[in-house]
């Protein structure tokens, strides 16, 4: 009897994982993994989980992932390019800059649709985006951009004018970053709280389950051409090692990359996988809090900077690592030559001078738990070890890190920054006085540094290339003598994709940490 | 009997009461002011404070916790603070996959753990008896994410036999993903219920009334196993019982790992993005999983073996 | 971790102190311990870990610290006998200075755990009535928390240091020895004995230590030692979802982590550590059997 009573248990364990699987299934059966996809469907794993849609919040990366293909901006970097002299009409076919620099007229493609029937798009979609991302309610990250935009005015359906206050010249390159969203397909979100992202790019939003992946369609009258690709699938997958297992065996066609150069080589070898290196690069540097007492001594600050052997660091890096060429990223315009120069005689002189001959042991730094993070802050400690200065480390999550360094609770900390085009934009989050951290207008500057504030300040509405310039070499001088941050690397960022992945264009280097996806992007 | 069943259930009440209770004050002490984490670090204080006022974190804690009780009792654990998706919504569509996980590897740990258990105790004291006993202690202290990992490049890299990520489509799709991850979960079951189904066996075997079966002249092997069979879902019921904690936090990790939806990719992802309506509603979903787990096993002792009833 | 559970768990269903007969019983009976093979090795085995953590300061080969980046990845050598890690580091030395954090950490959280549950456990069964309920209800309560994913949570907001690491795994400590300890108090509160020394105006405080107190530290001694392998493996867990002891510091938890991304590069990164700490875990628990089986008048010189 209970021999049948078993089998029975067994039979109903299966019936009801069965009546578990068709809840949630929606009955269509994919083919299996091995046969060839009659549809093609690109795969990309990012490894974080995304939770906001909302194109002027976006933090993680798969948000930036899901969004790229998505929406569209007014004018664009060429695909893949960072270049400001590469920027080109989006939605804008043309625009004009008065002399003054203080108009800008912007004429906009005729045609365009919004996804899911939202209608034609119109300058007024223009005006709504730019004044949303201006929107102090909204919080978005790029507000500080748009803060010379004095009002936009939209003559017809297909012209907008803005209207600066102040020339900017960083404005160009600002206006290639908001996404441009539909009002009513917002408010539909906000009402219904379904999300569902509505933009004019070559692919649709179609459904996104959470912990899983993001499913987006092509879109059949993108204004650029009808997408090679049917689907694309945004997977997420919190764990690197299942990425590479995964793009190994063909389940994923394009993921990040690790930093490591052993691993890099290993996957390079695969006769499946390609290896790209993006060209920009991010910019690490180990940023000393000066409103912290010890790290006013500017002697230890010397100290620490010359004890750090950046060469060795980069070297063992390889080609995922390039040395730092100035205070902040290479590809940004304005970035000047500024080195410390690694000598272990001249930290133990200036520990000394400082007023620790017998060495010191610094405030604990803390970081988030991420192997980016951490390389570089056990390099540094251990540099450091060397010549007698302790640092010790804890790590935490990306969360409570974020919170430690806004209310200005850590006294020093690695971090890394990824910029293009005008250096102004980096110097005024990172270095600009009023931007210091444990205020309400707090933006980056880790550092309190605010000896360049007046440089700063002349380099935001100098539209002369000259004076600029010349402002910008001042701006270098003065934040390298200052020894408030120690660059010790400038990290490029590795993707791998399928060999059956055609990019549509020559990939150079990315802001989103992915290859962008574009109606050209194919499978073959 | 009944009076039994309706004791044991509702004893399960104050346990739950309590479990709620804890988890609410343990989320009230944890650093992170949810309305900042809401509007981001350009928040202006006023924007902050009116959040506060919506979100009802400005009353005194204890009205805090009678709303929290009402709203939790009427399944309502409210909206994550990212995607202002309902958190309800989201357990009820992650619940399905963990739970698919968890019925695979109880499954196979059966398959694994009820034959070797009666082998080891007909095979009692004997060498075979003494390597089972080894090999399943090394699957029980060996780290699941390693066991997870390796299970994964050898069946799936090198033997190309799995898929090493995602749920599928379709029900034997759906299995077939479900392979490696509930191996991995269940041999680590199949390993415990070894140990118990041998020790309950003997100590079986051992009592008079087998020795009179035996006396009257049937084969003892058939006593053997007739009786073994019989016997075997005690040890399983209680395993079940034992693990169940055990298995959604390997869920947590198998998951990730596998890169599967669940529970505890949901649980782990709002813990570590501070989600906290999110992270209250899965670690509430997980007590109450495990309650409920813990009084269908008493209840089943209860009619599989009648002598548990008075104690 | 699904299976780390079990261990504790099982400790709780079988040992039961309340059996014996007289107190002079519940002592461990050295010789049939002796007879247990498995035991004495795993015991040996326990005491060589012991011997590597109190000895680790001068028998290392290198400082488990410095960082070698030009040599790093390296295979098994004659220099060093692991190989290096991602950072160049010497695994040998890190494996053994790990094997003192995890000790410490494991030795830590589980007298904490334990004098916290015998505390509760002790009370409860001493005073009975509505404080026994309420005491027995909360361990309940404690009992069905996802350990792994509370601790998670905690930890990611307190201080990620030892301190912190061991009381929060410690809570999940504390409900089996709250139970072996109410049963026994249970148990003997009623002996003759007992009665006997209360009616000649002993004070509770003086029973508890000299009848109670006694006959509960064998046990101790058994859920401490199957615990200590959930203590270890729950480090490992923690660690591997980045909340374990900050780095530098050398713990298994951390080399299984630190390597786990490269395991299809160097397996053995990860793979080492996971060995010591396997064999840590199984060395606990067969010692732990053993002792409950001497413990144990009922399963004495039988084999479980």
């Amino acid at each position: 009897m209970m021999k049948r009573i078993f089998i029975y248990l067994l039979t109903l364990l299966f019936i009801v994982a069965g009546c578990s699987d068709t809840t949630s299934s929606d009955g269509n059966k994919n083919p299996k993994k091995n046969e060839a996809p009659k549809e093609k469907v690109l795969k990309v794993a990012v490894d974080s989980n995304p939770a906001v849609f909302d194109p002027y919040k976006l933090s993680t990366n798969s948000e930036l992932v899901i969004s790229q293909p998505i929406y569209n901006t007014l004018l664009r970097f060429k695909t893949s390019s960072i270049d400001i002299e590469d920027i080109e009409g989006g939605l804008a076919e043309d625009w004009e800059t008065s002399k003054d620099g203080l108009t800008w007229t912007f004429k906009l493609r005729k045609g365009v649709q919004w996804h899911h029937g939202y209608g034609e798009f119109t300058s007024a979609d223009v005006k709504y985006s730019i004044e949303r991302v201006m929107d102090p309610e909204l919080g978005s990250t790029s507000r500080e951009n748009f803060k010379q935009v004095d009002k936009i005015e939209t003559p017809d359906s297909y012209t907008v004018i803005i209207h600066l206050k102040q020339p900017d010249p960083a404005f160009l390159q600002s206006i290639c970053g908001p996404a441009i969203v539909k009002k009513e397909a917002i408010e539909d979100n906000e009402k219904s709280g379904e999300i569902r992202p509505i933009g004019t790019g070559p692919f649709m939003f179609e459904e996104f389950k959470q912990n899983e992946k993001a499913v987006l369609v092509k879109n059949k009258d993108y204004f650029l051409g009808e997408p090679k690709l049917e689907k694309v699938e945004i997977h997420f997958m919190t764990d690197l090692t299942a990425i590479e297992i995964a793009l190994k065996n063909g389940e994923i066609h394009m993921g990040p990359g690790l930093y490591e150069p052993a691993w890099l080589e290993q996957m390079s070898k695969n006769k499946d996988l390609t290896l790209d290196v993006s060209e920009n690069g991010v910019f690490w540097g180990l940023y000393l809090n000066t409103s912290v007492d010890i790290y006013k001594n500017m002697n230890l600050r010397k100290a620490i900077a010359h004890a750090i052997d950046i060469k060795k660091y980069v070297k063992s890096r390889r080609l995922t690592a390039v040395e730092p060429k100035s205070v902040i990223n290479s590809a940004v315009r304005g970035a000047y030559d500024a080195h410390y120069q690694y000598d272990l005689k001249k930290a133990k002189k200036y520990l000394k001078e400082a007023g620790y001959p017998n060495g010191v042991k610094l405030p604990e730094m803390t970081i988030p738990n991420l192997a980016s993070f951490k390389g570089g802050a056990e390099f540094i400690q251990e540099e450091l070890r060397k010549v007698g200065i302790e640092l010790p480390l804890k790590s935490v999550d990306m969360a409570s890190w974020v919170e430690l360094v806004y209310s200005n609770q850590n006294p020093s900390t690695t971090v890394g920054l990824a910029a293009f085009g005008e250096a102004v934009v980096p110097f005024r989050s990172m270095f600009y006085g009023p931007s210091s951290m444990g205020q309400p207008t707090a933006i980056y500057n880790l550092t309190h540094f605010h000896e360049a504030d007046r440089l700063i300040e002349q380099a935001e509405t100098e539209i002369d290339r000259q004076k600029l310039d010349d402002l910008y070499k001042q701006i270098v001088e003065k934040i390298h003598d200052a020894y408030v941050v120690i660059p010790y690397v400038e990290g490029r960022s590795p993707l791998i994709r399928s060999n059956k992945v055609d990019l549509g264009y020559d990939f150079k280097s990315t802001m989103i940490y992915m290859y962008y996806i574009t109606e050209k992007t194919d499978l073959k | 009997m009944i009076k039994y069943f309706i004791r044991r259930t509702l004893l399960t009440i104050p346990t739950m009461f309590l479990c709620i209770t804890i988890i609410f004050f343990c989320l009230r002490v944890v650093p992170g002011d949810p309305a900042l984490i809401m509007l981001g670090e350009n928040a202006t204080p006023e924007a902050v404070e009116g959040l506060h006022k919506a979100m009802g974190l400005d009353k005194p804690i204890w009205e805090q916790y009678l709303t929290f009780l009402n709203d939790t009792l009427q399944g309502d654990f409210g909206k994550s603070i990212y995607s202002e998706k309902s958190v309800s919504k989201q357990l009820i569509e992650a619940f399905p996959h963990t739970f698919n996980l968890a019925l695979m590897s109880i499954f196979i740990a059966c398959i694994i753990g009820i034959p070797l258990g009666i082998v080891s105790a007909r095979k009692h004291n004997t060498l075979f008896d003494d390597g089972l006993r080894v090999v399943s202690l090394i699957v029980l202290a060996a780290p699941a994410f390693l066991v997870g990992i390796f299970l994964l490049i050898v069946f799936s890299v090198q033997i190309p036999l799995f898929p090493s990520m995602g749920v599928g489509n379709g029900f034997f799709e759906k299995i077939y993903y479900l392979i490696l991850p509930s191996i991995t979960i269940g041999t680590g079951i199949a390993a415990a219920l070894i140990r118990f189904m041998s020790s309950s066996m003997i100590e079986e075997i051992n009592k008079d009334y087998i020795r009179t079966v035996r006396a009257k002249g049937i084969p003892e092997k058939l006593v053997f196993y007739k009786h073994a069979l019989r016997n075997s879902l005690i040890p399983v019921v209680t395993v079940i019982g034992l693990n169940m904690t055990g298995l959604l936090s390997g869920a947590v990790i198998i998951e990730m790992i596998f890169s599967r939806p669940g529970l505890g990719s949901l649980a782990l992802d709002a813990i570590f993005a501070r989600d906290f309506p999110v992270v209250q509603g899965s670690l509430i979903l997980f007590m109450l999983i495990v309650i409920i787990v813990n009084l269908l096993v008493d209840l089943s002792y209860s009619l599989l073996n009648p002598r548990i009833r008075q104690s | 971790m699904q299976t780390n559970e079990t261990p504790n768990l099982s400790t709780m269903k079988e040992i039961n102190p309340a059996t014996n007969k007289t107190s002079s019983n519940s002592f461990i009976d050295w010789k049939a311990f002796r007879k247990n093979r498995l035991g004495l090795v795993s015991l040996f085995v326990i005491i060589f870990f012991v011997l590597l953590a109190l000895t680790a300061k001068w028998i290392v080969p290198y400082d488990p610290l410095t960082q070698n980046l030009l040599e790093k990845f390296q295979g098994i050598s004659k220099e060093h006998w692991l190989g290096t890690d991602l950072n160049g580091r010497d695994i040998l030395s890190r494996i053994i200075y790990g094997t003192r954090i995890s000790l410490l950490i494991a030795l830590c959280t589980v007298m904490l755990g334990a004098t916290v549950g015998f505390a509760i456990g002790i009370i409860a069964g001493y005073k009975g009535g509505l404080l026994d309920d309420i005491l027995m209800r909360m361990m309940d309560a404690i009992m069905t928390f996802p350990l792994l994913l509370f601790a998670l949570m905690l930890l990611m907001v307190l201080d990620s240091g030892m301190t912190a690491l061991v009381i929060v795994i410690s809570v999940g400590m504390i409900p089996g020895s709250a139970r072996i300890a109410r049963g026994t108090t249970l148990d003997i509160k009623d002996r003759e004995f007992v009665k006997a020394a209360k009616s000649m105006g002993s004070s509770h405080l003086r029973i508890v230590l000299t009848h109670i107190l006694p006959n509960i530290i064998t046990s101790l001694l058994v859920v401490a030692t199957m615990n200590m392998s959930l203590v270890i493996m729950t480090e490992a867990g923690l660690s591997f979802l980045g909340v374990g002891i900050s780095p530098p510091t050398p713990t298994w938890g951390n080399m299984i982590r630190d390597g786990f991304t490269f395991i299809t590069l160097k397996p053995s990164l990860a793979l080492y550590p996971g060995i010591a700490l396997t064999i840590l875990v199984i060395a606990l628990n067969l010692l732990g059997d053993a002792l409950r089986d001497a413990v144990d008048p009922h399963l004495k010189g039988q084999k479980k």
